[in-house]
């Protein structure tokens, strides 16, 4: 909602866009069918899409919609998400837009009780967390879309509204402003949110709980000094009853969500008079002196909803339309990302006939684990942020009370930030064959942890965008037993990337080796001459090796490719 | 290895626990022994003494995973 005169998208620091309608060929009779058709450019399907094109894959982009993401929703965005942008060659405008950041602060009664300190170090890139409106990710990631004019379709005005999916495809039916058309595709990857049309012609419905509770969340526009943090309020003495979260936004916008108590009516917490109110009495408790406006402000209820299965046919369902989860711990966004990668770097293999069809079946456990996963949590900090009972209430109240002396209570101030799934137990990861052979370094089913070569030089860097294959050694040519696998796996993947690790600093002007001089990388990744590790094209560890043994090197990239197990 | 209290001391907490109840006042009851159950639970260091200490002192009725669940605690039950 804006505030009253003003016109929807009248924002006080975002120009919207307004991409025009263009007649795609089905328009006048063309027919075709497209390797992949992506419903909703949201931020999940537009990842889809430019990871889609990086591996080649040519997608149409449906997208009811003329503009980006009116107000706005997500702020947060985690370290690992930062990594994928930066692998799709979209992290710059990220960086240059975003404000990063580590720390956090709760208080309980004005009183500081916890200090939130997300685990950082010199060897990452990237902050642990970074501040960005919803608007300016879509904006980023569509004109990054700009890069492939042949492999990704921007259709805007054009609503899916019909769906037929069948063994060899997918058929929808689009609504736009000059009529409807029927398109055509090998798979589709519904993105459109959670409203999702798409789950709803399927027949599909999300499972789980709407979570007793309300926020509102409130943008506003002010000159304010204080560090870019997570700062939450528990019985304040400026609003004793409500919980309340302030958040620093880029062009001086604030996020400032506070919590609508079980007796108060929804509607009238949103009125703006009301909404004016609460606003001043919390800008005044952290502060605030000076003028504010006011840009925009909704309501929000935690919910932990799924469906119970990610794939239906040719149809992936990634980001919200699957799964929607509370937004304390900022996982929406961020998972949904994590899915768009998922399933694109599949869909590429399958696409490419590199992998069998039967690749896709471990979509749904991988990812859906990964919610199930959030929601153990975020349902924990839902609790903790709006308790739903009097005993949630209580006890709530006790452990605060206790940790203004307290050490042992304080972690549950802790907001459980979004983390990395792992897939250790995915059918597509190789478990280690010694067990304790390695002590450190990301296991199997892991993401890979970035590592600091030089000023402005890290590992993930040197990634590929299929699957890529670390292997350490001073050697610098390949034994001869290492080269034919070495061919071997160029057969299975053509686009895998062999990146030699070697700590002998002469070998700087090869491009596929990286000098670990100081022995960094070794030692963060428990490696001796002969390591290796198999990771897949969504940075995750498929297996690894103390020593490198070819034959299981090449079944885990089978495995990894959808291939039985060995 | 936790071990119980002896009679004598238990008697001692019995009047401990009446005064400090007490010295809260009715306001504040409720919390002080949310309080004093969740630091008790934190010294114990024993999850299953805990559970089973609140199966113990809710006659069997409201322990979570085990029992029926108690009204407002249905919720949490379900997928996922
Ligand atoms: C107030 C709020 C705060 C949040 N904060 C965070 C945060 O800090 N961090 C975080 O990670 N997440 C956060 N989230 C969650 C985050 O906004 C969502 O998870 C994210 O937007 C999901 O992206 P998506 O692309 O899946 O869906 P959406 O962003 O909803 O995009 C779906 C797109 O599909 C389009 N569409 C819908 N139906 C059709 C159709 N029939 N045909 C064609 N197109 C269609 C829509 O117009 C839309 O553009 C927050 C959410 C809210 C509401």
């Amino acid at each position: 909602m804006r505030p009253a005169g003003k016109q929807p998208l009248q924002s006080l620091y975002f120009d919207y866009p307004l991409f025009e309608f263009r007649q795609p060929p089905e328009l006048h009779g063309g027919d075709m069918q497209h390797p992949v058709v992506i419903a909703g450019a949201g931020p999940v399907g537009l990842t889809a899409a430019l990871a889609l094109a990086q591996q080649g894959v040519a997608s149409v982009v449906v997208e009811k919609k003329d503009t980006v993401n009116d107000g706005s929703r997500a702020i947060c965005v985690s370290r690992h998400s930062f990594e994928t942008l930066q692998q799709l060659g979209a992290v710059a405008a990220f960086l240059d837009k975003a404000l990063g950041w580590t720390r956090g602060r709760c208080y309980y009664r004005d009183q500081l009780i916890h200090r939130l300190e997300m685990p950082h170090s010199e060897d990452e890139r990237f902050l642990p967390m970074y501040n960005i409106q919803q608007q300016y990710i879509e904006q980023f990631l569509i004109d990054k879309t700009a890069d492939y004019p042949d492999l990704i379709e921007l259709r805007w005005q054009s609503e899916v509204s019909e769906l037929k999916n069948s063994a060899d495809g997918v058929s929808l039916g689009i609504n736009t402003p000059e009529g409807s058309y029927s398109l055509r595709g090998n798979y589709l990857l519904a993105a459109d949110g959670a409203r999702s049309t798409v789950r709803e012609l399927l027949g599909l419905r999300l499972q789980g709980d709407n979570l007793p509770g309300n926020y509102v969340i409130a943008d506003v526009r002010m000159a304010h000094e204080f560090p870019t943090e997570r700062r939450s309020f528990f019985e304040s003495s400026g609003n004793p009853d409500a919980t309340v979260l302030v958040h620093r936004q880029p062009d001086n916008i604030w996020r400032v969500d506070w919590q609508i108590l079980p007796g108060d009516d929804p509607d009238d917490a949103v009125r703006e008079n009301n909404v004016r109110e609460r606003v001043a009495a919390i800008l005044a408790m952290i502060g605030h002196e000076g003028e504010w406006e006011l840009e925009w402000w909704s309501i929000y209820t935690a919910n932990t909803l799924c469906l119970d299965n990610y794939r239906h046919g040719r149809v992936l369902f990634i980001g919200d339309s699957g799964h929607i989860v509370p937004i304390f711990g900022v996982r929406g966004l961020n998972n949904g990302i994590a899915d768009a990668v998922n399933a694109a770097w599949k869909l590429a293999c399958v696409l490419k006939r590199l992998a069998p069809a039967s690749l896709l079946d471990s979509y749904s456990p991988e990812r859906r684990g990964a919610t199930i996963d959030v929601l153990r949590n975020a349902g924990k900090s839902s609790r903790f942020m709006t308790p739903p009972t009097r005993g949630y209430a209580l006890m709530r109240k006790a452990v605060l009370e206790l940790a203004l002396t307290q050490e042992f209570t304080r972690p549950f101030a802790d907001p459980r930030q979004v983390q990395p799934y792992n897939y250790e137990d995915s059918p597509l990861t190789t478990p280690e064959a010694g067990a304790g052979e390695f002590t450190s370094g990301p296991a199997p089913g892991a993401p890979l942890h970035n590592c600091r070569l030089d000023e402005d030089d890290y590992l993930l860097d040197h990634i590929g965008h299929s699957f890529t294959v670390l292997y350490f050694s001073i050697e610098a040519r390949p034994s001869s037993e290492l080269a034919a696998l070495f061919a071997q796996l160029y057969q299975l993947d053509p686009a895998c990337c062999i990146l030699r690790i070697t700590g002998a600093a002469d070998q700087v002007n090869e491009d596929d080796v990286l000098v670990d001089a100081s022995g960094r990388i070794s030692r963060a990744y428990d490696a001796i001459a002969g390591t290796v590790y198999l990771v897949r094209p969504d940075r995750y560890v498929a297996g690894r090796w103390k020593s490198a043994n070819p034959e299981e090197i090449l079944a885990a990239l089978r495995r990894a490719l959808g291939g039985s197990k060995p | 290895m936790n071990k119980s209290l002896e009679f004598d001391e238990l008697e001692q907490v019995y009047e401990l626990i009446a005064d400090a109840i007490d010295c809260a006042g009715q306001e504040s009851e409720v919390l002080f022994l949310s309080k004093l159950c969740i630091t008790l639970a934190h010294r114990v260091g024993d999850l299953q003494l805990v559970e089973d200490a609140i199966h113990i002192a809710s006659d069997g009725q409201c322990t979570a995973h085990k029992a029926a669940p108690c009204p407002g605690n249905e919720k949490r039950g379900g997928t996922p």
